[in-house]
């Protein structure tokens, strides 16, 4: 791709895009978002959201920034300003306009090998050393990079990105402008095995100890696929895996980080987002709206309801209600998790006073004994 | 020597990183935007500071002002000299 000149925004109308206010002079030009310690040029565009952003600008040259409503300025300082409520937001809409252009050919690259059975529209961009295997359907304008693997009965919807090594088991079904990241695998096989005889789990689960020991384990394997629906954007080196009968699905609109694992027959409702290193245990049900902060672990077969938040690190043992915020392991009602920690951090002064309390019984107990003169 | 007051918006402070400045005896730790654990440590600390035990059954804490923080302790204090 040729190095082309940077494009170039007029003050007035980002504000409009971004849904904020312009002040000032709306016809100054900007080509570069920067912290506010990197400005450097004129036409820099400096994000200043915090007090602490403005004292970390150095340099007088840029001409406009974008600022968070209601944050002091120096007067005077700037000829131009962009004035947003909801600065992430704002940058949602931002960014989008400075991102590099990516050059991605249509067509299919030589060393790709597309099962002749596959349907691949025109506008389509296959990379090298792709895979796409029998019956598969790519959507319009679907942008697929290289080392990516499609196995058979594929079909993805208009407009996805997927980036290299991308991984999709057959029947796995992409809705609209689904994103997947590096290495991202949707529909490998299930972690689903069963004993003849019951296990040690089983056991354990029917009284309180381990009665039987797990031999033979067979496994079985999973006949159903993954459902990704529209909008959905998933990390890099995430994983789901495909269901036993029915398919896993990921609905509209839910976004997932990085080194996420969802297990088998895992229903995810709308909207979610879903933090770096979650792992979800296999049937579960995750309502619309639901925030699993990084590293949380819910087990399987669980319900979580609809705009529940589980904190980060939490260990979900039974089902979260709607509306409810969770945390800790086991995971409780936030109130009852930050008492938990007050209780633990209390624990050293706690023994301290008691130790002190038993001391003042002993020397009691030793003048009762003690006969009076 | 430094009054209750000021002590708490030290810990409050120090804590959560905040400037002192920001603090008053009308702010919420809620509208003063600290997180969870910040608030669990400022709990603790003071604490520390004045040998009490603050109550933790009450989910409102957070929404509580300095000032209500400050009564709290006052009244601990109180009753236990009493």
């Amino acid at each position: 791709m040729g190095i082309g000149p940077k494009p170039r925004h007029r003050l007035d109308a980002l504000a409009t895009h971004l849904g904020g206010r312009c002040e000032g002079d709306g016809g100054i030009e900007v080509d570069r978002l920067c912290e506010p310690a990197d400005a450097r040029s004129a036409s820099d565009l400096p994000l200043l959201f915090s007090d602490d952003a403005v004292s970390q600008l150095r340099s007088d040259l840029p001409r406009a920034a974008l600022a968070r409503e209601g944050l002091a300025l120096p007067a005077g300082r700037f000829s131009g300003l962009i004035l947003v409520d909801r600065p992430r937001h704002a940058l949602a809409r931002l960014l989008p306009l400075f991102l590099p252009a990516r050059a991605a050919p249509p067509g299919v690259h030589p060393t790709a090998i597309v099962d002749p059975s596959a349907i691949v529209p025109a506008d389509a961009s296959i990379g090298p050393f792709v895979h796409i295997g029998a019956r598969v359907e790519i959507g319009a304008g679907c942008v697929i990079d290289g080392n990516v693997t499609i196995a058979e009965d594929c079909r993805l919807g208009p407009g996805c990105r997927l980036h290299a090594g991308v991984r999709l088991g057959p029947r796995t079904r992409l809705g609209e402008r689904v994103i997947l990241h590096f290495n991202v695998s949707l529909g490998a096989d299930g972690f689903s095995y069963a004993t003849a005889e019951p296990g040690s789990v089983e056991t354990l689960a029917a009284g309180s100890e381990v009665r039987a020991r797990n031999e033979a384990i067979e496994r079985i394997p999973s006949l159903g696929a993954v459902a990704i629906g529209d909008d959905v954007e998933i990390g890099a080196n995430s994983a789901i895996d495909r269901g036993t009968i029915a398919d896993t699905l990921i609905h509209r609109g839910t976004k997932i980080d990085d080194l996420v694992m969802i297990g088998h027959n895992c229903q995810i409702g709308e909207d979610c987002l879903i933090a770096g290193q979650v792992g979800i245990a296999g049937s579960c049900r995750i309502g619309n709206r639901v925030v699993l902060g990084g590293k949380v672990g819910v087990a399987d077969h669980l319900t979580i309801g609809d705009d529940a938040v589980v904190m980060a690190m939490s260990g979900v043992g039974r089902d979260v209600a709607a509306g409810m915020v969770v945390g800790g392991t086991p995971a409780v009602a936030r109130h009852q998790f930050l008492e938990q920690v007050l209780g633990l951090t209390r624990l050293k002064r706690m023994a301290e006073e008691i130790r002190g309390l038993g001391e003042r019984l002993a020397g009691l107990e030793r003048s009762k004994d003690r006969p009076l003169d | 020597m430094a009054s209750i007051e000021d002590k708490v918006i030290e810990i409050i402070a120090k804590e959560s990183g905040l400037e002192r400045a920001k603090i008053s005896a009308g702010s919420t730790l809620k509208d003063l935007e600290i997180a969870s654990l910040d608030f669990v440590q400022i709990m603790f600390a003071i604490e520390e500071e004045f040998k009490i035990y603050l109550p933790t059954n009450d989910p409102r804490a957070e929404t509580g002002t300095v000032a209500s923080l400050v009564a709290e302790i006052e009244r601990q204090i109180a009753a236990k000299s009493a």
